[in-house]
């Protein structure tokens, strides 16, 4: 089961990517205003520097990321 | 610096009897070192081990014939990629400023095909400029959706929306072949969908196309804004008009019926199968996708995780 967890840009240093899906810092997804960003995992142990933070299903975090917050509502030439 | 060699081999017939056969190989050099040869050297061939191309001496020049070396036997079609909609993208450096180096210098001159298979959830399918999502990046090429989600998909190209795509001409999670055609002769962009010969989009750009600066990478799943949640087969590329090839690029003359296949005879320019040259299984990490066309660069994962997929067409 893949596991999506929101954290705030200031805990990207914590991030171990070894333990998550995505590569580094330059390659993840940050909210618009750039204070958020999310990491994903399919292990059913949550790496611990992601203990205590909600965690989201697919679904459920794409619903998150459709938000004003994630994906601008004026896209190109709208 | 130049070298030779002759290498024997030996073939057995059915009695056992074994006669050798002396297979002379051909000289080596290297780019940098490529030796001058003259009037009465015609045909005198080099391999170049560098760029592992063929050099043949005509009687004044070097005529050179493309190799990438490494060979990729045809197999049936068995692996996919799929992006969960969320980070996952993968990308192509595929310059095509008039700096570049893969179209035509003049805009007028710009000949191209670009193919793929693809079965479409939800955001963005592809597009090609440079550093998405940045106010100074607007795209040259883009296919998404009418909104920032949804299953209506519409292109961009040359500053504009040129068309938006019907549910029958993309069908929302199904199968569909998309190719996009550029012809010097005319200046016509054409886009073929699941194999019609009759273009979907037919765009005259009047021989300059607009946001050329911006034509820097090529982005599967990812866009000026957004990402996509699809399924992706079959990428190919050439610098040249291909329309007058759609079925044998379709796989089929009968549109609606085609399926991935081999397209080598048609010497793509970059030809990523999406799993069935990279030691793929279904659900791995789907990484670095292998070009095995001509000269293009491999496919990277730009973000997140994209997986290899056994649901094909």
């Amino acid at each position: 089961m893949r596991t999506y967890v929101i954290i705030d840009v200031s805990e990207v240093g914590n991030v171990d990517f070894d333990a998550v899906l995505e590569t580094s810092a330059d390659t993840l997804r940050y909210s618009l205003d750039g204070s958020k960003t999310f990491v994903k995992f399919d292990s059913d142990t949550t790496p611990s520097f992601l203990d205590g933070k909600t965690q989201y299903t697919h679904s459920e975090i794409l619903t998150i990321l459709a938000t004003d917050e994630w994906t601008d509502p004026n896209p190109l030439g709208e | 610096m130049c070298g030779t060699g002759h290498i024997g081999t030996f073939i057995t017939n059915r009695s056992g009897h074994q006669t050798k056969f002396n297979m002379s190989t051909l000289n080596n050099t290297t780019s940098s070192n490529r030796p001058t040869l003259g009037g009465g050297d015609i045909g005198k061939s080099y391999f170049e081990t560098d760029t592992n191309n063929i050099l043949v001496w005509d009687g004044s020049s070097w005529q050179i014939y493309q190799s990438d070396g490494v060979a990729y036997p045809w197999t049936a079609n068995a692996y996919s990629v799929s992006y969960d909609g969320t980070d996952d993208f993968h990308t192509i450096v595929l310059d095509g400023r008039s700096t570049g180096g893969v179209l035509a210098s003049n805009d007028t001159d710009i000949e191209m095909t670009f193919s793929f298979w693809f079965k479409p959830t939800d955001g963005v399918i592809f597009t090609w400029t440079h550093l998405p999502g940045t106010a100074t990046a607007t795209p040259t090429i883009q296919l998404t959706p009418t909104s920032s989600g949804g299953t209506t998909y519409k292109l961009y190209l040359d500053l504009n929306y040129r068309h938006t795509f019907s549910n029958s001409e993309i069908v929302p999670s199904a199968w569909n072949h998309f190719m996009l055609t550029r012809s010097k002769g005319t200046n016509v962009w054409q886009v073929f969908c699941n194999g019609n010969s009759t273009p979907v989009v037919s765009y005259n750009d009047g021989g300059s196309l607009g946001d050329r600066s911006s034509m820097q990478n090529l982005y599967i799943s990812r866009g000026y804004w957004g990402y996509g949640q699809h399924i992706f087969d079959h990428v190919a590329f050439w610098n040249t008009d291909k329309s007058s090839n759609l079925a044998a690029i379709y796989g089929s003359s009968t549109p609606g019926s085609g399926s991935p296949s081999d397209i080598s005879s048609l010497l793509p320019y970059g030809w990523w199968r999406m799993g069935d040259n990279n030691g793929a299984s279904n659900g791995g990490a789907a990484g670095t996708i292998t070009n095995i066309g001509s000269t293009a660069p491999d496919m990277g994962v730009g973000g997140g995780s994209p997986t290899y997929s056994t649901d094909i067409k």
